[in-house]
């Protein structure tokens, strides 16, 4: 008998992995690892940050502590993935986003939830047991030693979102290929191939999908001073691919597609540092460059205008959509600069003081005629990340995006994401909701009722590193302050992650 | 099984006994071949100019794949320092396949397993002394 055969049926096999995750633990811990344990006794909101206590997790419906009623209609599969895989035989990641990718799933049909997840065994992470320690080098963490290999997939961790598309659930990471999973059990398959020419190129973790079904998605090569446009019919098959040269080329984690047009903004934290030992060092902070928007023409991305831009860094945009012929409006949390990144992302890892930059909520305007930028902030004060908005609506005008907050004048235990806020950008109303002192607030994601912004729900997870539970809230998106209409709590604990979807059943 | 290919100079060198004043042989062992599909093949390389430029190889050989570990020997060399970059021609085109930012999508490697940052390492990364007499030795880990 084997041992998963052992574990199925007993209760241990609902509550804990089905592989000890001590198999990362065997060995001593570095001294990375031993820094972030006794900064955790200090702080224990940095939970949020600790590795994966388990390989695998599942837990039945019987295992979840449900309080009020989870509303019909909505049937389906909230996917989430994120770096949970910290720490690798001990030795710790020195960024955030170095991990290796924990994809996990909360399935909810007739008003009852159950929960399952998964380390995904990439290549990597196989080659890697198989070694008994780290490998390959990370976004931010040198290899220990040279590595076999400096092509991305080797070191693919899928560690950012999640997408189902062409009737494929992939993970996706934004170094390399997008990763197949076995929708039944959630481990990786294989990387997909859009063609044999683009196989092993950087693919985003934020494709967008247009309302007829097409999905735009992009790569960035800094090393080649290459970005890589793709266009994915609704059946997964690559229909177009364009090379744009933009040496130095920058990190790019978000674009926007409107009905007409690609925006690509191109900050200048760019890829222009031969001597970093990481893929994040290889990038240099260059304001007194500025920035650019570059705007390709859909029906032929050959077509290209340019807007300059103020010096800022960003991860996400709401949306954008044409606000006349030729403006683009948008909006998204704007940073003056990208220290949070090479700061408090690293100060999680190993438990030293945060430091950086916090975004603030802009709203802004491209008008391509004259090749002017401008913009507005709208929400003042709190920091503001993870923009969602209606995910058929693409391109198209959407009034709500759902975001979190970060609230400092709140009586917050942690310096996390505090509050989930719907922004009506045609009032400017907030309508928030402020959760629990000791609960970190993760990416909310949108689930409309319908073809428009009425209705619909909020789906969002939290860490509560007091309770040591994970919960998924439920909220009406047309009253998020009058709070969550049911709340699903884990009998475990997950490490924040980043992105996720929601796939109706 | 483990074979040995003998470069066509360094046979030549063996059948001319003389017209080499001083020559060594460099044994390359090709390690971590994924599988049994299409060749390997190695180039050999006399210096920085030459390194990588396709018809500027002091010296090419394939065999057959060969999953896990193959030997090649190049008998006869010319005392120097050379270096090797080794592809598995898996579908057996003659060619490293990339994709179309030039990266490798067949498995590659160079002689002292060095490694470039986002590209291939300089010739001196990958440069091995062949002495006058006797044999130099190194190792090519293939990556995927």
């Amino acid at each position: 008998m084997d041992r998963r055969t052992f574990l199925t049926g007993t209760a241990l096999a609902g509550l804990a992995g089905l592989l000890p995750a001590g198999l990362a633990r065997a060995t001593g811990l570095d001294d990375r690892a031993r820094a972030f344990r006794a900064a955790l006794a200090e702080r224990p909101w940095l939970a949020g940050w600790q590795t994966a206590a388990h390989d695998s997790f599942r837990a039945d419906p019987s295992d979840i502590v449900v309080e009020g009623r989870i509303p019909a209609g909505l049937d389906g599969d909230l996917i989430r993935n994120g770096p949970a895989g910290h720490e690798v035989f001990g030795h710790r990641y020195r960024h955030w986003f170095d991990g290796d990718g924990l994809v996990h799933r909360f399935r909810i049909a007739d008003g009852r939830i159950r929960h399952d997840g998964r380390l995904l065994m990439t290549p990597k992470r196989r080659a890697e047991i198989a070694a008994g320690g780290p490998v390959f080098a990370a976004f931010d963490t040198p290899p220990p030693a040279t590595p076999p290999t400096d092509l991305p997939d080797a070191m693919n961790v899928a560690n950012i979102s999640v997408i189902h598309h062409g009737g494929r659930l992939q993970a996706l990471w934004e170094g390399g290929s997008a990763s197949v999973l076995d929708e039944a059990t959630l481990e990786f398959r294989e990387f997909a191939v859009m063609s044999d020419e683009t196989r092993g190129l950087p693919v985003t973790a934020h494709p967008r999908r247009d309302p007829d079904g097409t999905l735009w998605s992009f790569g960035y090569a800094g090393y080649a001073g290459k970005v890589l446009l793709y266009r994915l019919a609704p059946d997964g098959t690559l229909t177009g691919v364009h090379v744009i040269d933009a040496a130095p080329t920058p990190m790019i984690h978000d674009f926007m597609v409107t009905e007409r047009h690609i925006v690509f903004i191109l900050t200048p934290f760019v890829f222009d540092r031969p001597d970093g030992a990481t893929f994040l060092e290889r990038h240099a902070w260059r304001p007194e460059q500025g920035g650019t928007a570059l705007v390709l023409q859909k029906s032929d991305p050959s077509i290209r205008r340019f807007v300059e831009l103020p010096a800022f860094w960003v991860y996400h945009f709401s949306n954008a959509w044409a606000d006349g012929p030729d403006r683009i409006r948008f909006g998204f949390p704007r940073y003056p600069d990208p220290s949070a990144t090479t700061g408090s992302f690293r100060a999680v890892m190993d438990g030293s003081a945060l430091s950086g930059t916090f975004a603030t909520w802009h709203e802004a305007v491209l008008d391509l005629d004259r090749a002017r930028y401008s913009e507005t902030p709208v929400i003042e004060g709190p920091a503001a990340e993870f923009p969602r908005v209606h995910p058929d609506l693409t391109g198209r005008r959407t009034d709500r995006t759902v975001m979190l907050l970060a609230d400092a004048g709140a009586a917050a235990a942690h310096p996390f994401f505090t509050t989930t806020a719907m922004l009506d950008g045609s009032s400017g109303r907030v309508d928030a909701f402020r959760h629990g002192a000791t609960e970190l607030a993760e990416e909310a994601i949108y689930v409309p009722a319908g073809a428009d912004e009425r209705g619909g729900w909020i789906l969002n997870t939290v860490l509560d590193y007091a309770a040591g539970r994970t919960r998924l809230k439920v909220f009406e998106a047309d009253n998020v302050s009058g709070g969550p209409v049911a709340v699903a709590s884990l009998p475990y604990a997950l490490p924040l992650g980043l992105h996720g979807t929601f796939v109706k059943a | 099984m483990i074979r040995s290919a003998i470069l066509a100079s360094g046979l030549l060198a063996t059948l001319l006994p003389g017209a080499v004043a001083e020559a060594g042989d460099l044994e390359v062992m090709v390690n971590g071949i994924r599988d049994d599909s299409g060749t390997v093949r190695v180039a050999l390389y006399g210096d920085a100019g030459a390194f990588m430029k396709t018809g500027a190889e002091t010296a090419a050989t394939f065999q057959k794949s060969s999953a896990g570990s193959m030997r090649f020997v190049f008998a006869g060399l010319a005392t120097g320092t050379y270096a090797l970059a080794v592809f598995h021609d898996a579908d057996s085109d003659g060619a490293l396949d990339t994709n179309m930012l030039g990266m490798p999508t067949e498995g590659y490697g160079f002689s002292n397993d060095a490694r470039g940052g986002f590209g291939p390492p300089r010739f001196a990364e990958a440069a091995i002394a062949v002495p006058a007499e006797g044999k130099a030795r190194t190792t090519v880990q293939l990556g995927y």
